[in-house]
């Protein structure tokens, strides 16, 4: 059975994985409030509560979570793989670049 | 719902009798004359003396306010008597604006601790006497000052406990009262949402200038933010970065407009949602939050967090069910089930709010439950050290 994914806004980036997910698995993402939106295959384990690419991404492209910017890619990502710190960052670090 | 009426006319949802040192040197007289006078609340003080600058300003008002929060019947203030805080300054300057009992002892006046505790139990016992003479009477949603903090938060806290927070602080606003938000450091990135909920262009300004300074110290003292935020928890709870973190974290204070921005442990003068300036260590925000006249708290965590506060109950709430399964003893609340699909942010959102309801007429969460009494005041401006590598 397909694993489940939250979608917070529509036009997110990354959706979050509501049980631990196995590369391979068939994950099912779904609105805030229960709408089956679409099914992606996962590249990676995603623990319980991380981050699944619902598209691909270049290097410094910007994410979105809840309709806003969470950060940038500093990786190209490819749809359905796991998404935190060795492939996003802050923008907002307090270090002038 | 009932109250302590103050004689400001706010009122109380508890009713203590706070025993204040104003300066560490003091801290071991205040818990012994708690200890001795059982309705005591002893509150330690993290300084209080060698402050220069905004460090002091900040220290001095936040002890001038904390004897003015609703859940205070009346305070013993104790001093050594030579610290910068200037107990009796204090004392006369409060006097001036309230009429709530105040006393204030100094160790060096009464001639050393043994006769500095006696005077101070006897003093204390008297404000307990009084205060248990006082009745709660009816009182409204729209008299509550609630506050709000998060604190070792993980991907959960956004997806459920903080907006089933919000339906509540929304419920609070509809009343009449007043919600605050908190902890600057997680707001930066969100500060052009909370500038276009501004109620006026001048708090929209205030917004921007709280986030965006903090930024500049940053940059200024040549650290980076991710250092501490987000913390190791946060990331392995699934947050990655300081935005994601800070979205998640501002729904905690629901959808209206934000009236006011006020510095770190002042009291709003309006009601609606407003936000305080403070820091995202957590007791230091909880303690600045109950300086500026929050009767109450709720808190969001995600990893399981067991602080509360002195002189106001902390409700906890997770949307992380293994955290509330795991750590049921400092968790009041289980949002998971927003997260689950097993029930709605709306339905959560009544819940909480009748359990808010009910820790306002006297049932205890579960920090003030286990009795802890975690606080500290912000200090900045330190100014001493050379820092020799």
């Amino acid at each position: 059975m397909a694993k489940r994914a939250l979608l917070m806004a529509e036009a997110d980036d990354v959706a979050t994985v509501i049980e631990a997910v196995c590369a391979g698995d068939t994950v099912a993402v779904e609105t805030k409030q229960g709408e089956a939106v679409e099914e992606l295959i996962s590249s990676h384990d995603i623990p319980r509560f991380h981050k699944i690419a619902l598209r691909n991404m270049a290097a410094h492209d910007i994410v979105h979570k809840y309709g806003q910017v969470i950060g940038e890619a500093t990786a190209p990502i490819k749809r359905g793989d796991y998404v935190h710190i060795h492939n996003i960052e802050s923008i907002k670090t307090g270090v002038e670049r | 719902m009932k109250g302590y009426r103050r004689p400001d006319g706010r009122f109380g949802i508890r009713n203590h009798v706070l025993i204040l040192s104003t300066v560490g040197c003091a801290n071991m007289m205040v818990r012994k004359i708690a200890d001795q006078v059982p309705g005591a609340v002893a509150l330690e003080n993290s300084k209080g003396c060698g402050q220069v600058g905004s460090g002091r300003a900040i220290m001095r008002r936040c002890l001038f306010n904390l004897t003015l929060n609703p859940n205070v019947y009346g305070t013993l203030i104790v001093g050594l008597g030579c610290e910068t805080t200037k107990p009796y300054e204090l004392a006369d300057e409060i006097r001036q604006v309230s009429d709530k009992p105040l006393e204030v002892i100094t160790i060096q006046d009464c001639g050393g601790s043994v006769r500095a505790l006696e005077r101070g139990v006897e003093i204390a016992r008297k404000l307990v006497e009084d205060a248990s003479k006082v009745e709660r009477e009816p009182m409204e949603l729209g008299d509550l000052l609630l506050g709000t903090n998060c604190g070792g938060s993980d991907a959960t806290s956004g997806l459920a406990a903080n907006p089933v927070i919000g339906v509540v602080s929304d419920k609070v606003v509809a009343a009449g009262g007043t919600v605050m938000l908190g902890e600057t450091t997680e707001l930066i990135g969100t500060e052009d949402i909370l500038a276009s909920r501004a109620a006026t262009p001048e708090v929209a300004n205030d917004i921007y200038t709280i986030v965006h300074g903090l930024e500049q110290s940053f940059v200024e003292a040549g650290v980076d933010v991710r250092g501490a935020n987000p913390s190791p928890g946060n990331m392995k709870g699934g947050l990655s970065t300081l935005e994601e973190k800070a979205l998640g974290g501002i729904s905690k204070g629901g959808t209206t407009p934000i009236t006011q921005v006020v510095p770190y442990g002042v009291r709003p003068t309006e009601s609606g949602l407003t936000v305080m300036d403070t820091p995202g260590y957590d007791i230091e925000s909880v303690s600045g939050m109950t300086c500026g006249g929050a009767q109450v708290l709720i808190f969001s965590t995600g990893r399981g967090t067991p602080i509360g506060n002195p002189l106001i109950p902390v409700i906890k709430v997770t949307g992380n069910c293994e955290t509330y399964a795991r750590m049921s003893d400092n968790i009041d609340f289980d949002a998971s089930g927003a997260v689950e699909g097993t029930s709605t942010i709306a339905e959560l959102g009544d819940h909480l709010y009748r359990m808010l309801e009910d820790v306002c007429d006297g049932a205890e969460p579960a920090a003030e439950r286990l009795g802890f009494d975690d606080f500290s005041i912000f200090h900045n401006q330190e100014v001493w050290c050379t820092c020799i590598p």
